[in-house]
């Protein structure tokens, strides 16, 4: 793990994180409460049972004091072996001397010089008190007791293990319960995130919306989100829609302007000298080009809108081919390219909406065409089991891996070569009207050899209700 | 002298001068200065019944019957002092005779001397029945109806007591002196 980061960290560790750190530390808190205000109750707390226990023992020993009775007194210290903590004991006599002593086997065997006050002292791990003896108001001794701190640091050793093992308990049980919460928090938020992403890549459909759980901030998230994808797709609709009436209207003109123009290529209008013939072939080209782009726009905005409908009937390849390669000697012509048709004349029925596929074919020739300069184009027919192919193959510049990859999509900018890309709306529309027809279009190509693109329509089979 | 002497003395030394007691003072004191502080010192370990404080204004009182041993300085450790808060006044008496009897009897302590063994029996029928604690040095006084005995034991004076007189009498002694006590039985 590198460089920890909090800002990269998910937001479920984030939560849990937050969650388990403020619990422990308050915990921790407490329990340094706890152990602190024992610390500091503990040593008075020994002083005075210290000191009580002084208490027991002067006051047993006075007669001992009173009537000079050492051996009493001796007896009497001897006791304090009863308790394991007492390190040593003394009774001083009011002289000052000592009058009977005690000290645990173990412990070193001092006794200090008598102090007349009464004094309490914490020192090297032990703690020493010195109390007069009283007897009936009169001093009659001094008593001096050490015990060690064995009972404190014993307390203490088990309280830091209390805390210890509660502190870990608390640590996995908030971890836990974090983890769980977390899952509430981040759950909804981690659906909201997948949805965006799946619209913002542009596989999105903006039909589908988000589940809003609760009110929370990720509820408002999501309904805000949804609103906004709601008029997302208003603009899209609004889009499709004026594409697809702005490409009606100007389809109709473009028709018949193009009409004209062949009226008078055909000498309708008179006699035309090669200048205007030259223009009008000019016209002509154009407004096709025209024609097309426009026929394209409005079957792509169909299919954005998902109203294409096809109209399968039995239709010949012969039929489809040449319908699809009509007008296109002079642009062939003008390349110096040659059409070979190969199959076609022998291709059997086939179960298709014929102005679809005449129009996806249309699409592939033109491609064609447009990406060899030298060679020829071939129109290839055949059967594959229930499939009729036709194939259009070209000795032209071939596409690399990438844009194959790409081809079907619509996408505009496919095109390296400026004068060889158009709309990028042909192969797009040409996959779609494919599927339409239970069919399919694939494509082989090798770059600068030529490329072959193939289509596939199930073929026509006389008597059941259609298909073969 | 032994250490165990030096330090009884010592002790008493420092009860009867206290405060200031400590100081090195250390010089021979009498046997009967040791006693002397003893006697005083029983007041503390003895309880007797309430009502016998009534006379003399609720001192204690120490008899002394016959030869007084101690002299001025059983005075001088009284005087001016307050023992469980009573004061202590000494009473002497010469050699005993039945004239003393009521005398006696209101005592709290009687020291009976040496110089009355003869009259012994006397003596502790004259005081029986009242709460009178009987101490003595005459030989083998607890077998003999006293309460406490002077005794040596080496050079440290020991105490005999038989508690039994003493409770007969209406006397509580605590336990702590019965501790240090060779204790006799009678009966
Ligand atoms: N036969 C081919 N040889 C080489 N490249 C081709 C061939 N057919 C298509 N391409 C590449 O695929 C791209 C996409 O073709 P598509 O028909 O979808 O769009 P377009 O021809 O650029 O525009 P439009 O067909 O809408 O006028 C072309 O721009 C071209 O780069
Ligand atoms: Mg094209």
């Amino acid at each position: 793990m590198g460089i920890f980061r909090f800002s990269d960290m998910p937001l479920k560790k984030k939560i849990t994180l937050i969650a388990v750190v403020s619990s422990s530390v308050s915990l921790l808190m407490a329990c340094l409460v706890f152990i602190l205000s024992e610390s500091l109750t503990f040593p008075r707390v020994m002083r005075q049972n210290l000191s009580n226990l002084a208490q027991i023992i002067g006051d047993n020993s006075t007669a001992a004091l009173s009537f000079n009775d050492s051996r009493t007194a001796q007896g009497l210290l001897d006791t304090l072996k009863a308790n394991p903590h007492i390190l040593s004991a003394c009774l001083y006599d009011l002289k000052g001397q000592v009058f009977a002593r005690y000290a645990r086997p173990d412990a070193p065997q001092y006794w200090p010089a008598v102090v007349w006050e009464e004094k309490s002292e914490f020192s090297g791990g032990s703690v020493r008190i010195f109390q007069p003896v009283l007897s009936g108001g009169d001093r009659v001794g001094t008593l001096y007791l050490e015990s060690d701190t064995r009972e404190m640091q014993l307390r203490m050793m088990d309280y830091t293990l209390v805390t210890v093992v509660v502190g870990v308990l608390a640590f996995l049980i908030s971890l836990l319960v974090a983890s769980r919460l977390q899952q509430r928090v981040t759950g909804p938020l981690q659906q909201v995130v997948d949805r965006m992403k799946d619209i913002a890549k542009g596989e999105g459909d903006l039909t589908k919306r988000l589940e809003v759980t609760g009110k929370d901030e990720i509820g408002e998230v999501a309904e805000a989100f949804n609103t906004f994808v709601g008029k997302l797709q208003g603009v899209e609709d609004m889009k499709l829609d004026l594409i697809s009436v702005v490409s009606h209207q100007l389809k109709t003109p473009v028709a018949e302007i193009n009409g004209f123009i062949e009226n008078m290529m055909m000498g309708l209008t008179g006699e035309l000298n090669p200048k205007q013939k030259t223009y009008l072939d000019e016209m002509r080209a154009i407004g096709r080009e025209n024609y097309r782009l426009i026929t394209d726009l409005l079957s792509a905005s169909k299919i954005d809108r998902g109203v294409v409908t096809v109209d399968l009937k039995p239709v010949s390849t012969k039929e489809v081919v040449g319908l699809a390669i009509r007008d296109y000697e002079v642009p062939l012509a003008r390349k110096g390219l040659s059409l070979e048709l190969e199959g076609v004349w022998e291709g059997g029925m086939l179960y298709a909406d014929r102005d679809k596929l005449v129009e996806a074919l249309r699409n592939l020739i033109n491609n064609a065409i447009k990406c060899t300069d030298k060679g020829s184009i071939t129109v290839r027919a055949l059967t594959e089991g229930d499939m009729g192919v036709i194939e259009v193959a070209d000795t032209g510049i071939g596409m690399d891996a990438e844009t194959m990859g790409r081809l079907f999509t619509k996408n505009r900018v496919l095109g390296k070569e400026a004068h060889r890309s158009g709309a990028g709306l042909g192969l797009y529309i040409t996959k779609n009207f494919m599927k339409q027809q239970n069919g399919d279009i694939t494509v082989t190509s090798e770059k600068g050899r030529g490329t072959c693109f193939k289509l596939a329509v199930p073929r026509f089979k006389p008597g059941e209700g259609g298909r073969l | 002298m032994s250490t165990l002497k030096t330090l009884g003395f010592l002790a008493v030394l420092g009860l009867t001068l206290w405060p200031g007691g400590h100081a090195s003072r250390a010089q021979e004191v009498s046997e009967y200065t040791v006693k002397a502080a003893y006697l005083v010192n029983f007041v503390k370990f003895i309880t007797w019944p309430d009502k016998v404080y009534d006379d003399d204004q609720g001192a204690i009182v120490i008899g002394i019957l016959g030869d007084d041993p101690f002299g001025a300085t059983l005075d001088d450790m009284v005087k001016g002092r307050f023992i469980e808060g009573h004061i202590v006044l000494v009473r002497r008496f010469a050699s005993y005779d039945e004239t003393q009897k009521g005398s006696l009897r209101k005592c709290h302590l009687l020291f009976i001397a040496y110089s009355e063994k003869d009259r012994l029996r006397d003596i502790l029928k004259a005081v029986q029945g009242s709460p009178v604690l009987t101490v003595s040095e005459i030989e083998r006084f607890p077998l003999a109806g006293g309460m406490i005995q002077f005794d040596q034991e080496g050079q440290r004076i020991t105490l005999d007591i038989n508690p039994a007189q003493a409770q007969k009498a209406g006397l509580t002694l605590s336990s702590k002196l019965l501790q240090i006590a060779k204790i006799y039985r009678t009966e």
